[in-house]
């Protein structure tokens, strides 16, 4: 919580500072909920002073309410829905992978969870025109493979372009992923870099390599660390209509990792595992969590030089 | 001396629109003035999608075009921590409600549509939504909404998705002591109080089910016990006390992995014991939920 401190507002001198901390006014909240009557008379400020300091403390640190139906004119005018190169993928998630939204692909090592984030990166600079940000922990992203999807789908002359509208950033531990989402809004705010005016999608592969190592014992930090990342991802989903593309390890018998705090977290879950009884390029996606859609539904893909495309 | 001003001798005396049986039977014939309800559950059980339908329930009028629509407009301000609040999801629902109704009723004519659309927009108005980033900007804009609701009295409910949201960040964010930890979340729960006493508001809020009910050594028993024991055993109060103290009505929601279906149980807390024994199963479709 921010503390009193002077030219918070031009009545806030350093000479009513330092009465009002006398009296025990330290933060800004000690001002908004202490009885102002009562405080005038300890501090002996004036009245009218204290309550128009109040006033613009409060307009200054609260949140302004939004109408809706200004709300509802602005969303539709800035949301999308982001095809994957799947049709039947698309008929599950209805559409797409929806702007404002995280979504979170979830499944085992080798399960396809990168092939899927690669190739829905080709299929949004192509087929949306946007520009992916790709935020690499763990060393997964393969621009060799990026080459190859975009290659084989849409030929050399494209390639240029393709690799051009994607940006991976390297962040190996938590507090270099914060730095980055951080970056990355920064440059969205300022309208300074072309790349982020038509920036839709972000890809964090994966975000249990960096929050895994912070969690466990008896310490708390993990968990806060984590709650702050995971906010950072809806507010820029939610701020600026992007796409969030999260992914995810499971544990044992088909349980997504992270545990209780982070399941509430995406809006969209999506398992992804290999069937035995299949072919080996050949997965199963099931979704597990929607806010919008029935749970349940499940479709094949198959993973090609092309990237995923639906089973049949 | 205690002393008011007009404009809160006329919030505390006036009447704000009641909302009673809004989403019954989840709610039987409630939620009624100062009742502050808790839903809690895990991930995918629904919380969300009730209070999207609550509100598409309060926001809508009672008629429209001699169509009964069921509506109580009344004004909602919608906190959203979780940054989750789907208008789009929020719109669907309403839309299908209106459409379903103008089915039924003989009176309505044709060729609606654009009208519906007009008639949302203005329902839509009456929501106020706010985001907020962290506990004490919940808190202080909290402080700023006295106005506010001063100044309307048609506001009734706030709804807060979710309570829950800033636990882990304040319990870090406090350190060693527990009463640093939960400051934030006291002040905020005391705020609310004085909204509900002072104005008669309603407070519905949902709650993650943020960790697992510790083992206890007389699990065994539990496993016997009824049904409404074993979800009273189920829940945890892991946030601050002043919280668990104000909330009069837990529901807890559930999902049935194998129908798709979810399940609402009533917990009336502070008054008679397990006076309610109600279990509502409901599943959620296009047109918002449907009770079973």
């Amino acid at each position: 919580m921010s503390a009193v401190r002077p030219n918070l507002c031009p009545q806030l001198s350093e000479d009513v500072v330092s009465k009002l901390r006398s009296a025990g006014v330290k933060t800004v909240v000690d001002l908004i909920k202490t009885d102002l009557e009562g405080l005038a008379l300890e501090t002996s400020l004036p009245y009218k002073d204290l309550v128009i300091i109040r006033r613009l403390l409060l307009a200054q640190f609260s949140t302004f309410p939004v109408n809706c139906s200004d709300f509802y004119l602005t969303t539709i005018a800035s949301s999308s829905i982001i095809p994957t190169p799947a049709e039947k993928l698309n008929e599950l998630l209805d559409g797409g992978l929806y702007t404002s939204e995280v979504t979170e692909i979830a499944g085992e090592i080798s399960s396809g969870k990168t092939q899927f984030c690669l190739s829905l990166c080709v299929s949004v600079v192509m087929k949306a025109r946007q520009n992916v940000v790709f935020i690499d922990t763990c060393g997964g992203f393969s621009a060799d493979r990026l080459a190859e999807i975009a290659e084989s789908l849409y030929g050399e002359e494209h390639l240029e372009h393709i690799l051009q509208s994607v940006k991976v950033i390297e962040a190996f531990d938590i507090f270099h992923l914060m730095t980055a989402l951080q970056t990355i809004k920064d440059k969205m705010v300022k309208k300074v870099d072309p790349f982020y005016d038509t920036l839709k999608l972000l890809v964090v592969d994966s975000i249990t390599a960096v929050i895994y190592p912070s969690l466990g014992g008896q310490q708390m930090d993990g968990h806060g660390l984590m709650v702050q990342l995971s906010l950072k991802l809806r507010h820029l989903a939610a701020d600026f209509s992007l796409c969030v593309l999260v992914v995810n390890n499971v544990i044992g018998d088909g349980k997504v990792s992270l545990g209780k705090t982070w399941s509430h977290v995406p809006h969209c879950r999506l398992l992804i595992s290999h069937p035995k009884d299949q072919e080996s390029n050949v997965r199963e996606l099931v979704l597990i969590k929607s806010s919008r859609l029935a749970t349940g539904g499940k479709t094949k893909i198959g993973i090609t030089e092309k990237g995923i495309e639906d089973w049949t | 001396m205690q002393s008011e001003t007009g404009l809160q001798l006329l919030a505390r005396l006036g009447s704000r629109p009641s909302i009673a049986g809004v989403l019954s039977p989840i709610f039987n014939d409630g939620p009624s003035a100062k009742d502050v309800i808790e839903l809690f559950g895990t991930e995918g059980t629904g919380k969300s999608e009730i209070l999207l339908n609550l509100v598409a329930g309060i926001i809508l009028p009672k008629t429209w075009k001699s169509v009964n629509l069921n509506g109580k407009d009344a004004s909602v301000i919608f906190i959203d921590n979780d940054y989750k609040f789907s208008i789009l999801r929020l719109v669907t629902v309403m839309e299908n409600r209106i459409h379903a109704t103008l089915k039924n009723a003989p009176q309505a004519e044709e060729n609606l549509t654009n009208d519906v659309e007009l008639l949302i927009q203005k329902c839509l108005s009456k929501l106020s939504l706010i985001r907020c980033t962290n506990s004490s900007e919940l808190l202080v804009t909290l402080y700023s909404l006295e106005q506010t609701l001063l100044s309307n009295p048609n506001i009734s409910v706030i709804m807060i998705d979710s309570i829950s949201a800033f636990y882990w960040i304040d319990k870090c964010n406090g350190g060693e002591s527990l009463a640093a930890q939960e400051k934030n979340l006291t002040l905020i729960s005391e705020v609310l109080s004085k909204f509900i006493n002072s104005f008669s508001l309603i407070v519905i809020a949902t709650k993650c089910a943020l960790m697992k009910k510790r083992m206890r050594e007389d699990y065994n028993l539990e496993k016997s016990a009824s049904n409404i024991d074993r979800l009273k055993n189920d829940h945890q109060e892991f946030l601050c006390k002043a919280w668990g103290q104000l909330v009069t009505q837990r529901f807890h929601v559930e999902k049935q992995l194998a129908s798709n279906h979810f399940k609402c149980h009533c917990i009336h807390l502070g008054s008679s014991k397990n006076a309610d024994k109600t279990v509502i199963q409901f599943q959620i479709t296009d047109n918002g939920i449907q009770v079973l």
